[in-house]
């Protein structure tokens, strides 16, 4: 089978997968006690006094009183069709609630991502090209120690120790890139590297022992035969075959970041989808959870899909494997 | 490598076990001994609101006055018991479901990888939260949510561990002797799946304690003293003023996986070939 139609399972696989996972979301959510209603109610108490005539009511408005495979069923309709629906706890458009938290979200993983490729990597093959030396021992310390601390924590004494030292505190708080730069970049950019550290630290570990362990490969050993200094052959033929578990790495860790932002987040108030995916479940507000499931489960299978093509291009023997 | 440095390798990665093995032993004893002396978590004490570090609170006192020291002790006991959770169901149940899969093959294999490839799918969040909803903020909701989670990964590994035996020639002379399924997986794969195995468990036990505590953060499990939730809420109000409130919770935490990472180098040292890797 050529790689196209590797691919193209691949694909189909993927867009089962986010299904299964809108399914999941929802039946999860109607299982637990208490729909948007209850909630609002919950969270607002004494406000209005509805009855129970007028609770039934906002059901009926809300589509709330259809049976659970119906309301499925509109969902999906109107899903396939693009039309996410309206968020029951604010009453517009969850597109429209969804697109500027998008935009925080995918600014600090775009930095994340490019700070975890650049550190890890560099540090890998730093570390690999000195094993054992000084440069290691400290590279694979500091990614040890990284390893193990909570990123959250981590920015919370940053922000501590600067507003200490400088009597300065931290720009929080997101403002859009176009509005003021400096601003958004001074909050985004702490965020992303913190955000970063853990990913980082992973792969400078993932990198360096699959760049090691290549060189105990035939290619390798045939290059530094051929008189290719231990320097270029390390660069050129070792680091090349570790880039293939680098980029299952990069990739299961930018999946991470997208979802798993959200403390981070939190510490510098940038509203991103994290934060909102937290409100959505608490406030029962489905169509919103539901159009975070998919958004969630998308990029999962964008990303893994796109690790699957550089692989493809990296080791053209996976062809014949696939 | 010499004879002697050989040895001196091996000393250094037992010396890193036992560092990890010493300091999980020490902060469990921390967790579980500070709450039968000392005063209770939630204890207050307004004379002392905010006090900074001194012999009567070593790790000082929060806006109500209640003790850090105990509070923090409190934390690190859920986070311990989450850790144990996690390894418990993820670990040894998920690596010998992922052992079975692996041996079984065929039907039973295939519908088992897609199940672990929709938990894997669902974003951990989302899990946690809709089961927290349905089942209420409790300890048990939100540990039982996180070992589903981390359950996936396991599973893969162990199952790849199991596949190449499969068809092995010891596995064959088992099976031959007549013995029984469950017998083969516990007497002859499980040996020979648990260096993998190992290095997995103890990075899932590190990484579910920095999970757990990210969850209490924002606010996903009410109700009880976390590590997580000791960071958040109020001390991000007044740790500019008394920074132990955010210092100490971070450091028990980080050192809580530091731990078990300690555990998962060794057992990674223990089980790998190449030179330091």
């Amino acid at each position: 089978m050529g790689s196209g139609g590797y691919l193209a399972r691949r694909a189909g696989l993927g867009l089962l997968t986010i299904w299964l996972v809108t399914l999941a979301a929802f039946l999860l959510l109607r299982i637990a006690p208490g729909d948007a209603v209850t909630a609002a109610i919950a969270r607002s108490p004494g406000e209005g006094g509805l009855s129970g005539e007028g609770i039934e009511r906002q059901r009926r408005e809300l589509g709330l009183d259809q049976s659970w495979p119906v309301q499925y069923m509109d969902w999906l309709a109107g899903a396939v069709t693009l039309d996410a629906g309206t968020s029951l706890a604010s009453g517009r458009p969850v597109l429209d609630e969804l697109r500027p938290r998008l935009a925080v979200t995918a600014e600090i993983a775009l930095f994340a991502v490019l700070l975890t490729t650049a550190i890890g990597l560099a540090g890998g093959l730093l570390a690999a090209r000195y094993v054992n030396g000084p440069a290691d021992t400290l590279a694979r310390s500091i990614a040890f120690l990284v390893l193990s601390a909570p990123a959250f924590w981590m920015a919370l004494v940053l922000i501590v120790v600067v507003a200490s030292w400088t009597g300065h505190f931290l720009a929080l708080g997101y403002e859009p890139f176009t509005d003021s730069p400096g601003a958004n970049l001074g909050a985004v950019l702490p965020a992303a590297a913190l955000l970063a550290a853990r990913p980082a630290a992973i792969l400078l570990r993932v990198a360096r022992a699959s760049t090691l362990e290549a060189t105990g490969a035939r290619h390798f050993l045939l290059a530094r035969a051929k008189g290719v200094s231990r320097r270029t052959a390390l660069s050129k033929h070792a680091f090349r075959t570790s880039m293939l578990p680098s980029t299952t790495v990069i990739g299961a860790q930018t999946v991470f970041m997208l979802g798993g932002a959200v403390a981070i987040e939190q510490v510098f108030g940038l509203p991103g989808l994290g934060r909102a995916l937290v409100d959505a479940v608490l406030a029962r507000d489905f169509p919103m959870v539901q159009a975070l499931a998919v958004l969630f489960g998308a990029a999962a299978v964008v990303v893994n899909l796109a690790v699957d093509v550089v692989s493809l291009r990296l080791d053209p023997r996976l062809r014949t494997l696939a | 490598m010499n004879l002697s440095m050989q040895r001196g390798l091996v000393r250094r990665k037992s010396a890193i076990g036992l560092a990890g093995l010493v300091t999980a032993v020490l902060l469990a004893l921390f967790a579980v001994l500070t709450p039968e002396v000392g005063p209770g978590p939630g204890d207050q004490d307004l004379v002392n609101r905010l006090a900074s570090p001194s012999i009567a609170h070593l790790m000082g006192t929060d806006q109500l006055g209640r003790d850090q020291f105990s509070r923090v002790a409190a934390g690190a006991r859920n986070s311990i018991a989450t850790a144990l959770v996690v390894l418990g169901i993820s670990g040894v149940g998920g690596g010998l479901i992922g052992l079975l899969s692996g041996f079984a093959g065929g039907k039973t294999d295939l519908l088992l990888q897609r199940v672990v490839d929709t938990v894997m799918a669902l974003p951990l969040l989302v899990l946690v939260l809709a089961v927290v909803a349905a089942a209420g903020a409790s300890f048990w909701s939100v540990a039982l949510a996180m070992a589903v989670a981390f359950s996936p990964l396991t599973v893969r590994v162990a199952r790849s561990s199991a596949l190449p035996l499969r068809g092995s020639d010891f596995v064959a002379a088992a099976r031959l002797s007549g013995a029984s399924t469950p017998r083969i997986v516990l007497r002859h794969l499980v040996p020979n799946a648990v260096g993998p195995w190992a290095i997995i468990a103890a990075s899932q036990a590190g990484a579910a304690v920095l999970v757990e505590s990210a969850l209490a953060f924002i606010g996903a499990a009410p109700g009880r003293v976390t590590l997580g939730g000791l960071l958040g809420g109020e001390a991000q109000t007044y740790m500019y003023g008394a920074p132990w409130l955010i210092i100490w919770p971070g450091i028990v935490l980080g050192v809580l996986s530091l731990s078990a990472n300690l555990i998962g180098e060794w057992a990674s040292d223990r089980t790998s070939v190449a030179p330091g890797t």
